[in-house]
């Protein structure tokens, strides 16, 4: 399994995707850094306010996107250099190859959290401010990629299952971002709507920023009492995303194997 | 130049990607609708529109217009036709030219689209204040800021359409472009960023909120985006790798 992994990213090298991965995590950092300079973060420190705002903003925004992409690029490699036989003739099954570009896009994820992380501590040095626990924050920045490359899988689905374009894999990709993104993020899980209800405890970009935002929120205060019915436990949101993401796993994997058939 | 937009009009009727673009407008729409349900009282047509402006310029067009304008031009290099059309000839500046002013009028009919999709969900959904001036407020609100954001995001089309497998670059940073609009908007740079500029000339004001806008400040900022795109364009060339043999000149 491990030479797969590693043959895949062989694979991706030659598409330049790190620095993609790179180029992408430090775009949202500029502008928050600025915020911060400003002094938008209220009493937090500049550093902690600035990983704050790019692991609960920036995060949940790019990073979905960014697997999408990536994951379609890894789908659909084999398709477009029609080379899905040759690895079967070696022989590589095809649940092996599907496992080895899912843990592809886990190792993406983590690039693009340290990638973030270490953008907040060039941005913390920026604005002088004391870079207190870094363990702590890498620890939740690892947790967090885990849990977006988890949430992300359930877009894998369509994108190998209709297997068409790139560019409809990227539409589909901002759609599901998009989705998450305004469930999470205009407050749609305090709505009394019982559909909301639902989808915000059961998808996974409202449910990991319902964590985070425990995380954020400073307790003792207004903000946080009023906040704290909302907010999620670390294990209710692993279980919630983990059970969604193994049902994606499978999902893939029969799907793969199936065009595997096909060929 | 009109030939060159007509035939671009032509390749346009046997791409998808138009397609592409009409199933984002319905599901920004949608979205907007969406988050309606979630928020207590009614919307009138009118607070819908705004906010299914908001949303299409924050989440979706930006990047969109991109990924559009970006496979159009993409195509040329993948179908190798690039070659052909260089040797007719036509300089890349001229093509790159007519397929930008095609994805103007691409940004227009997604505008009109998308005002269509505003009209039914609405009746659909029964809003109030369903009348033909609001419609046509909405109309030219939405024509609008279609146009502004993609002078916005035409550098990035400009500089992306250049390198061949770029675009994909240039989506996600558009994505981010648009994105940040929002907080460009809530602190007070509305008239400073390029994404936002369209709102200070619709005269956006979100449903009940009053907003003022310095319109020299959108004028100044749309000017200068218009003189980079008009300087990026001058300087266009297609910046593909080219594959060297000796003695038969260079292959593109």
């Amino acid at each position: 399994m491990l030479d797969l992994v590693k043959c895949e990213f062989w694979k991706l090298k030659r598409k330049k995707f790190v620095l993609f991965v790179i180029f992408s995590a430090l775009l949202f950092p500029i502008p928050f850094t600025a915020l911060v300079l400003k002094g938008n973060v209220g009493d937090l420190n500049a550093f902690d306010g600035l990983y704050d705002l790019l692991i609960c903003m920036a995060v949940p925004v790019m990073l979905p996107c960014i697997l999408g992409i990536i994951g379609a690029m890894l789908f659909y490699m084999e398709r477009d250099n029609a080379t899905l036989k040759n690895l079967i003739a070696i022989p590589v099954s095809a649940w092996e190859i599907a496992t080895a570009k899912i843990i592809v896009l886990y190792f993406i994820s983590l690039l693009f959290t340290c990638v973030t992380l270490f953008s907040a501590i060039i941005g913390g040095i920026i604005a002088g401010s004391d870079l207190g626990n870094i363990w702590n924050k890498l620890i939740t920045a690892i947790i967090t990629a885990i849990l977006y490359a988890t949430g992300t899988l359930p877009i894998i689905i369509a994108i190998v299952k209709f297997n068409r374009s790139y560019i409809f894999a990227v539409i589909l990709t901002f759609f599901y971002t998009m989705f998450g993104f305004s469930l999470a993020f205009t407050g749609q899980f305090t709505s009394d709507n019982q559909v909301m209800k639902v989808l915000t405890s059961i998808l996974p970009t409202p449910v990991i920023y319902r964590w985070q935002a425990s995380r954020m929120i400073e307790q003792g205060t207004t903000a946080f009492e009023n906040w704290q019915p909302y907010f999620l436990k670390l294990g209710i949101v692993v279980f919630t995303v983990f059970i969604l993401g193994g049902i994606s796993y499978f999902a893939i994997i029969k799907i793969y194997k199936k065009q595997e058939g096909q060929v | 130049m009109a030939r060159l937009i007509k035939t671009e009009l032509w390749k346009l009727k046997r791409y998808s990607v138009i397609w592409i673009g009409i199933a984002t407008m319905l599901s920004v729409v949608l979205l907007t609708c969406f988050m309606e349900m979630g928020t207590p009282g009614t919307p009138t047509f009118s607070s819908f529109s705004d906010n299914v402006i908001w949303n299409s310029f924050s989440l979706i067009f930006p990047a969109t217009i991109v990924l559009i304008a970006g496979y159009m031009i993409e195509r040329e290099r993948t179908d190798d036709t690039l070659k052909n059309i260089m040797a007719i000839p036509v300089s890349f500046r001229s093509l790159l030219l007519g397929k930008v002013f095609v994805c103007g009028m691409i940004s227009v009919f997604l505008a009109v689209v998308e005002l269509l999709f505003t009209a039914l969900i609405s009746l659909f959904s029964r809003y109030e204040g369903i009348a033909l001036g609001s419609v046509m407020r909405s109309l030219a609100q939405m024509v609008g800021m279609n146009c502004f954001v993609f002078i916005s995001v035409l550098p990035v089309i400009v500089f992306t359409g250049q390198r061949a497998g770029a675009f994909m670059t240039g989506v996600a940073f558009a994505f981010f472009y648009g994105f940040i609009g929002t907080f460009a908007s809530g602190h007070g740079l509305s008239c400073l960023y390029p994404v936002t500029i369209g709102l200070g000339f619709i005269n956006y004001q979100n449903g009940m909120e009053v907003g003022t806008y310095n319109i020299f400040r959108c004028v100044v900022v749309l000017l200068i985006m218009l003189v980079i795109t008009a300087v990026m364009l001058l300087l266009a060339q297609d910046r593909s790798k080219t594959q060297k043999i000796k003695g038969k000149g260079d292959i593109q």
